[in-house]
């Protein structure tokens, strides 16, 4: 391994050493993130640029390209492009900078995302962007690169005060000489088929707004965020503001929490910051469930396949929403997250009791379904953004309980099949069940209840 | 083995089975050249009726041979079919089974389903291609029966519904992102299974692997499609490291015309002809046959004929 060129610390005695070294960056922060995660961290920029371009959140036309093989990644953008000096002072430096102008409710905000997704995927990289007036190129060998002193690249062209045509501008990155795990992975179909699903779900938000978003020039598809609405049963929402000191803009908290189809694939909490989605379907503590002490909300379990909780986070400010550096889960310890979970639990509860009372009516009669179930049943399922009626407080709809018949015991057991249908027929029953219960008569009758 | 359909069907006496079942057996003589058949195991679904098992003992002499059955409440009865004393019965699902089987010897294991593609398949598939030694042979057998959809629903909406339950019996990351609907009727169930499939090989190959510098490698050998009653695939290949390509080269699979590395099929389609037929077009088989005057027989049939005579089932074969 080459040295680093650190600091002289032969002139002055008093000086310690504590310069980053490049494959700090190249070999080792690359470890902390998965590569699809890495790819992700790509797209995010190229979020961030479409919400830079449309601040009303119309994406219709833009889109966002990804190209993966054996031998290359590619993405390319037509959302707006990055300026000279964007590129120049800021995009490329390792870490934020403090006077980094702020994007508006951006995705992107630690200043790793883009050159770390470089190292993970290969040695070479090139970056090209052009905006309505200027356009550049960057060029690196990260080899060559790593044997340089400096910490810096340099554009391989740049022009400015030009005019570029409308469908030109946009930012199109190639990375080359791929690592081997990574080219061997880009050529499984089940990669690219996990990618897509990742990409499609992690900006399904962005991609209902219009976004267009192609996979080896395959449209990624839509997912929606559903929910049960009827006259019986409505979801709740809640708005949330936070004002933080020293910043103008308050962090803006929407829940929105009900039941829709039973799925235990996709019941749970789903948490959003700035549209991007960070948590999936989570049944886990991050989100309230199955609490050790207190335990106001039990583990998660089967008959909570129907509970759908949303939470979406917005701010101009991206630093003060709860994600961590990878975007892979929230930061448990914002204290803004820790309200805002207290406030999903309070809204889960009656959620989940409403869910254990389905079940439990459930057990009153076997053969039809219960007054409950029905009104579940013909409820039917919208697109949260198509919903317009929703209620502070969840309510379990006013139903007419079965009334459970007083001390009665349930009877069980088996019989012979051939002789069962011999009685069966005999009695005239309908059910297995029904044949128990003439039996069950019959003695009576004949025995008497003395 | 799902349980049921032994007792429909006399597999031994499906025309298209039983040609496939020759053609697999002439491509596994050449595996000799990975290691002898003595050290080689069988692992199959033998069924009550054991027909590849009686093939492929008494054609490559393999001696070590497993039966999976899932049918466990008629043990006796398939002991007593077996057809020989070297071959084991073991009783539960493929997919309980096969992790209890020691996999240190090299192995044919033909993963005969009549069931569709589902997890539990892919399972099996990926359990093997973590298991199997270099020199072993994988085959899986699937129904690729197009799914039939309830007259309810709308034709147009057909295609949806049917990939839709792909996705369920699968799972959804498993099903490539440029499948549509409609590229799921007539062959093309089969078509795709055989994707998922090999997908499924090369990804847990790449695990397998780790990073290193000889890996073991598959070729895919065999692309089979035939329909006795419901359209079936049957896909298979064979495991080797890196280094051993030149042994591969030396099996010369590529000189078998049923042999298929890619994706399209060999289409297996038996002739209905008379016996009277048969024996008439082999007297200018194998190469006379221009000379042969067609006296009323469909020329289609002749020559599916010619293509499939030296593995057509006849009464002579009929296992008693």
């Amino acid at each position: 391994m080459k040295k680093d060129p650190g600091v002289d610390t032969e002139k002055d005695f008093n000086i310690i050493d504590a310069s980053p070294s490049k494959t700090l960056f190249i070999d080792m922060l690359t470890k902390d993130i998965p590569l699809i995660r890495a790819i992700l961290d790509l797209v995010d920029n190229s979020v961030d640029g479409a919400r830079r371009l449309r601040p009303n959140e119309n994406y219709k036309g833009l889109r966002i390209d990804l190209d993966v093989s054996k031998n290359r990644f590619k993405i390319s953008d037509n959302c707006g492009g990055m300026s000279i000096q964007t590129a120049r002072e800021y995009a490329f430096r390792f870490g934020r900078a403090d006077d980094a102008p702020e994007t508006p409710g951006s995705v992107g905000q630690f200043g790793v995302g883009m050159k770390r997704a470089f190292f993970k995927m290969g040695k070479k990289f090139i970056v090209e962007s052009k905006t309505k007036n200027s356009s550049f190129v960057v060029n690196v060998d990260v080899n060559q690169w790593e044997e340089e002193d400096k910490w810096v690249f340099h554009f391989k062209n740049f022009s400015e005060n030009i005019k570029n045509s409308q469908d030109d501008i946009g930012t199109t990155i190639t990375v080359s000489a791929l690592h081997d795990n990574v080219s061997e992975n880009f050529g499984q179909d089940n990669f690219r088929t996990r990618l897509a699903q990742e990409l499609a779900t992690a900006h399904l938000l962005s991609i209902n707004k219009g976004l267009q978003m192609t996979l080896n020039g395959i449209p990624l598809q839509m997912r929606d965020l559903t929910l049960y609405m009827s006259k019986h049963i409505k979801p709740v929402l809640k708005k949330i503001e936070y004002k933080v000191k020293d910043y103008s803009d308050p962090v803006k908290v929407e829940i929105i929490a009900g039941v829709a189809d039973s799925s235990p694939k996709d019941a749970g909490w789903y948490v959003f910051c700035n549209g991007r989605l960070l948590l999936e379907r989570d049944k886990t503590p991050v989100t309230g469930w199955g609490e050790k002490d207190g335990g106001k909300i039990p583990l998660y379990h089967q008959q909570y396949a129907r509970f759908r909780g949303y939470v979406f986070f917005n701010s101009d400010y991206a630093e003060l929403l709860p994600w961590n550096t990878t975007k892979t889960g929230v930061d448990t310890d914002s204290p803004i997250y820790q309200s805002v979970r207290l406030e999903m639990v309070s809204l889960m509860r009656p959620i989940i009791d409403f869910l254990n009372e389905l079940k439990e009516s459930k057990g009153e009669n076997e053969d039809k379904e219960s007054q409950l179930e029905e009104i579940v049943s013909s409820t039917k399922s919208f697109k949260i953004e198509e919903i317009d009626s929703f209620t502070k407080t969840f309510e379990t709809p006013k139903y007419k309980k079965t009334e459970k018949v007083a001390d009665t015991v349930p009877i069980a057991y088996r019989a012979p099949k051939k002789q069962a249908e011999i009685v069966k027929r005999s009695l005239g029953a309908k059910s297995w069940r029904e044949v128990g219960e003439k039996t069950f008569e019959y003695y009576l009758k004949l025995e008497g209840d003395e | 083995m799902p349980a049921g359909s032994y007792q429909k069907i006399n597999y031994s006496l499906r025309p298209s089975k039983s040609i496939e079942r020759k053609m697999l057996a002439e491509a596994m003589q050449r595996i000799s050249h990975f290691g002898r058949f003595g050290a080689y195991r069988y692992v199959g679904f033998g069924s009550t009726y054991f027909s590849d098992f009686k093939l492929f003992h008494k054609l490559l002499g393999i001696k070590r041979m497993v039966s999976i059955e899932e049918d466990v409440s008629n043990q006796d009865r398939f002991k007593f079919n077996r057809p020989f004393s070297c071959v084991r019965m073991a009783f539960g699902k493929s997919t309980s089974v096969l992790p209890k089987l020691s996999w240190r010897e090299k192995n044919i294991v033909w993963l005969d389903y009549d069931g569709v593609l589902n997890v539990d398949v892919l399972n099996d598939v990926s359990f093997c291609c973590a298991n199997l030694q270099p020199g072993s042979m994988l085959l899986i057998s699937v129904n690729a029966h197009p799914e039939k959809i309830e007259n309810s629903i709308l034709p147009e909406l057909r295609p949806d519904k049917r990939l839709d339950l792909l996705k369920e019996r699968v799972g959804e990351e498993k099903v490539p992102i440029d499948i549509v609907g409609r590229n799921l009727s007539d062959w093309g169930t089969a078509e795709i299974y055989r994707r998922i499939i090999l997908n499924e090989i090369k990804e847990t190959l790449l695990q397998r692997n780790g990073s290193r510098k000889n890996p073991i490698v598959f070729e895919q050998l065999f692309n089979f499609h035939y329909a006795d009653g419901v359209k079936m695939l049957t896909i298979g290949g064979i495991f080797f490291r890196d280094d051993q390509r030149e042994v591969f080269e030396k099996c010369a699979f590529d000189q078998m015309d049923f042999v298929r590395f890619d994706k399209d099929p060999y289409s297996i389609e038996p002739p209905n002809l008379t016996f009277r037929e048969i024996h008439y077009i082999d007297r200018y088989l194998p190469n006379r046959i221009g000379m042969l005057s067609l006296d009323g027989l469909p020329k289609a049939d002749v020559d599916k004929y010619a293509k499939l005579y030296r593995y057509f089932p006849t009464f002579s074969e009929t296992e008693i």
